[in-house]
């Protein structure tokens, strides 16, 4: 899902470590042994009824093979073994990207350049509904690119709550319940997510008073706009409010994109199919976000986009700007909890100019002006509702969620397992990993870690909803409010065409 | 020898008769059944629930406003304009050739550099808006406002004016000499005579242009949806761009209802307009 956001344009993410792709391997693989002996008593084991049943072949597919292929082909080939008899084929539809990895000043630099292929998206979700609608097709559909909602309303996925429920080997208090309650509409549950991540906001405390930074803590949850109108409070013009710039072309990692999504279920409701970008407040919002840019609170845009090379310049120590608020995600959190200087990780995107960040803490989480605080996804599944095999779908579906596969190595690095007990392994192995090489965790390292999963685990109790997006209705806002911080549209025009377009398209 | 000379007829139809089963008229009645289901796959019988749904969704009413409209505009103007400059080509002494030449090049240039180059010419950073702009005069949303719909006029009259010019030249050299001979040394001026002698010996080809313009008008949407895309602005939302949503979003029960009105309308008009071509020959 995160792969669907960071679209049309190209993205650049360099991971940059200090040997971190010779260490990832020893590390991971000290990891798998030490979490060895909780895998034998792993929570997940199939019912005992249908073990002897579990037989036959079934087809998985996916649009972005980056992030699915070499998992799922792993994980078919472990539930191959375990269940004999069973054949799971892996059908990836995109065209892996190229990966440079090269040697600079000592470092091992990954780059990964990820072309945005709408057209290759629009082909896979063609090529899929077709199959779809002749009563064929894969009989589990990873849910990357696929509209989830046009689906359900025709009756091409399985409700899966009624395999929750009935099937007693799978228990839904191994999971974050509060995620998996938050996945029904429609009268169902239609998907399941492996992993999970959200956003949450740092706040500079250096910038903010004892008395102001006491309302922020992990459990607390904001939206950007709360966020906003308490740093106008304390907005002296010398350090901005926000990093999050104002308008990114890629439709993402932006402060509209942000307020949008605050406000997606006034603009879009897609049970009564109306659109409401023409009563006011969408007019408010996008003005909004560019009186702020134009008043010096927000940078107007995001960064011009740095080689992979550049990127190796952008670390901690040569930012100079300092911002009161930073909405961040996952990946910045293991640094929010442990600051030391050994840590070897570091992640840069070749637009995020952070600032600053050694003296961040954890503000809360985001939400909606709902109060909905919700989660995103790598990957998630549903069950093709005219498969011949439904049950062994329902049997590999619930084995990607098994403790086994959700610990393993290598597997959700940039989320977090679903599975609890998974999630908390994860997290110390990865500790372990970062900091000490696969070694033991001393006594702050190992608080560090305790910080850091109570910090995730505060965040994630937090999350009690999920958003279900369209993706044509996010690419006509994409490319109208283009149109409005180019200054080429007024924010009427913008809110005129998109009430008709996302109107005609919610009608039809 | 004469019953083989009887079936001739019918053996060199099969062919094209062959291909036109297999791939449409097998097809439609195939797929007409989803038009009685609530959905494409094990779905249910219905009877007429899709029709009267059809008739309510502010979506297809719109589609088959725009489309009447565009109809009603655009096939009388583009009738219009080739009779004009057929009659112009028809009096040309010199380089008549050529000139229905130039009218005929859209016909040969293929969709995808056609819809580039009025996407160009049209979009909010296009040449037209540049020209506007060395004015000192605002842009225009040529393709986001009610101004959309002339434009889908404009790229349907250009693209098919070549086309019915040539039909209507056909139909004119019909026309014998004398008749208008006739009329000159009566006295007769250029209106009367183009009432009273070309417009009605014209009719059977008029009637001949009236189908294929009205089935062509149906084909303009290839150009509009690469240029504007799936959701184009309200006035040029049309309803092949219903029906295109509607496989989009797996909608093959309302998809198929649509193209069961759609053909029956078009086949009633075509019927009739053919049993006028008839009685207008005879």
């Amino acid at each position: 899902m995160k792969r669907m956001i960071m679209k049309r344009i190209k993205i650049t993410a360099v991971l940059l470590s200090l040997g971190f792709i010779t260490s990832a391997c020893g590390g991971n693989a000290s990891g798998t042994s030490g979490t060895a002996g909780t895998a034998g008593t792993a929570p997940d084991e199939p019912a005992e009824t249908g073990t002897d049943q579990i037989a036959g072949e079934i087809t998985v597919a996916c649009y972005d093979t980056m992030s699915y292929q070499t998992f799922l082909e792993e994980a078919a080939k472990l539930f191959e073994e375990k269940y004999p008899g069973t054949k799971v084929n892996i059908d990836c539809f995109s065209e892996m990207p190229e990966i440079k990895t090269f040697e600079q000043d000592g470092m091992y630099i990954s780059s990964i350049q990820i072309e945005d292929d709408s057209q290759g998206r629009a082909d896979y979700i063609s090529k899929t509904s077709t199959v779809l609608m002749s009563g064929q097709g894969a009989d589990l559909l990873a849910m990357d690119v696929l509209p989830v909602y046009k689906y359900v309303e025709s009756g091409q996925l399985a409700d899966l709550s009624e395999y929750m429920n009935q099937d007693p080997g799978f228990n839904k208090s191994d999971y974050r319940e509060n995620i998996l309650n938050s996945l029904t509409f429609q009268n169902g549950t239609w998907f399941l997510p492996l992993d999970y991540g959200f956003d949450y906001y740092t706040y500079d405390s250096t910038l903010m008073e004892e008395q102001q930074s006491s309302q922020f803590g992990a459990n607390q949850a904001f939206t950007s706009k709360q966020l906003m109108e308490l740093g106008k409070t304390v907005f002296d013009g010398t350090n901005r409010i926000f990093s999050t710039p104002a308008y990114s072309q890629k439709g993402g990692g932006d402060l509209f994109s942000l307020m949008f999504r605050e406000n997606y279920r006034h603009f879009i409701n897609m049970d009564t199919k109306t659109a409401n970008f023409d009563d006011g407040e969408f007019k408010a919002l996008i003005n909004y976000v560019k009186e702020l840019a134009e008043e010096g609170y927000i940078p107007k845009r995001a960064g011009k986009m740095m080689n992979p090379e550049d990127l190796t310049t952008l670390t901690v120590d040569n930012q100079t700007n300092r911002f009161l608020f930073k909405a961040k995600n996952l990946l910045s959190l293991i640094q929010q909890t442990y600051t030391g200087p050994d840590l070897k990780l570091m992640i840069a995107t070749s637009n995020a100019e952070k600032g600053i960040e050694t003296d961040d803490e954890i503000a809360g989480i985001w939400s909606d002006e709902a109060g909905i605080v919700p989660f995103s996804y790598e990957q998630a599944f549903g069950i093709n509702a005219n498969s011949q095999n439904k049950e062994l779908a329902w049997e590999f579906l619930k084995f990607l969620l098994s403790y086994e596969i959700q610990a393993s190595p290598g597997t959700f690095d940039l989320s977090l397992p679903i599975h609890n007990e998974a999630r908390r392994d994860k997290a110390k192995s990865m500790y372990r990993m970062l900091l000490t090489d696969g070694g033991e965790l001393d006594q702050t390292q190992k608080e560090s870690l305790q910080a850091y999963t109570d910090a995730v685990e505060m965040m994630s109790d937090r999350i009690n909803g999920y958003t279900v997006k369209d993706t044509t209705i996010q690419d006509m806002v994409t490319q109208e409010i283009g149109y409005f911080f180019d200054g080429n549209k007024t924010a009427d025009e913008v809110c005129q065409v998109l009430q008709n377009k996302v109107g005609l398209y919610l009608n039809e | 020898m004469k019953k083989l000379y009887k079936h001739t007829g019918l053996l060199f139809l099969l062919p094209g008769l062959s291909g036109f089963t297999i791939f449409y008229v097998w097809p439609f009645f195939l797929s007409l059944g989803y038009a009685f289901t609530d959905k494409a796959v094990n779905g249910t019988f219905q009877g007429f629930k899709n029709f009267i749904d059809l008739f309510s969704n502010k979506a297809y009413l719109k589609g088959l406003f725009n489309t009447c409209k565009f109809i009603a505009v655009s096939v009388p103007l583009n009738m219009g304009v080739a009779l004009g400059f057929s009659l112009m080509a028809k009096g040309l002494k010199k380089h008549r050739d050529l000139f229905t030449l130039v009218f005929l090049i859209p016909l040969v240039i293929p969709s995808g550099s056609m819809a580039f180059f009025w996407s160009s010419l049209f979009s909010y950073n296009g040449v037209l808006n540049g020209w506007l702009g060395l004015l000192g005069l605002g842009k225009v949303n040529w393709l986001d406002s009610n101004i959309a719909f002339a434009v889908m006029v404009l790229i349907f009259t250009w693209k098919n004016l070549g086309y019915i010019m040539v039909l209507y030249l056909d139909g004119l050299s019909q026309i014998p000499l004398d008749y208008y001979e006739a009329s000159w040394m009566d006295g007769g001026k250029p209106g009367q005579i183009f009432r009273s002698i070309t417009l009605p010996l014209l009719l059977p080809t008029s009637i001949l242009v009236l189908i294929m313009s009205l089935i062509n008008s149906f084909k303009v949407f290839r150009e509009i949806y690469m240029i504007t895309g799936n959701y184009p602005h309200d006035s040029i939302y049309t309803l092949q761009h219903f029906m295109n949503n509607m496989f989009a979003s797996l909608n093959y029960p309302r998809l198929t209802t649509a193209t069961a009105v759609l053909v029956t309308v078009i086949a009633c008009f075509a019927q009739l307009l053919l049993n006028l071509e008839r009685k207008a020959s005879s």
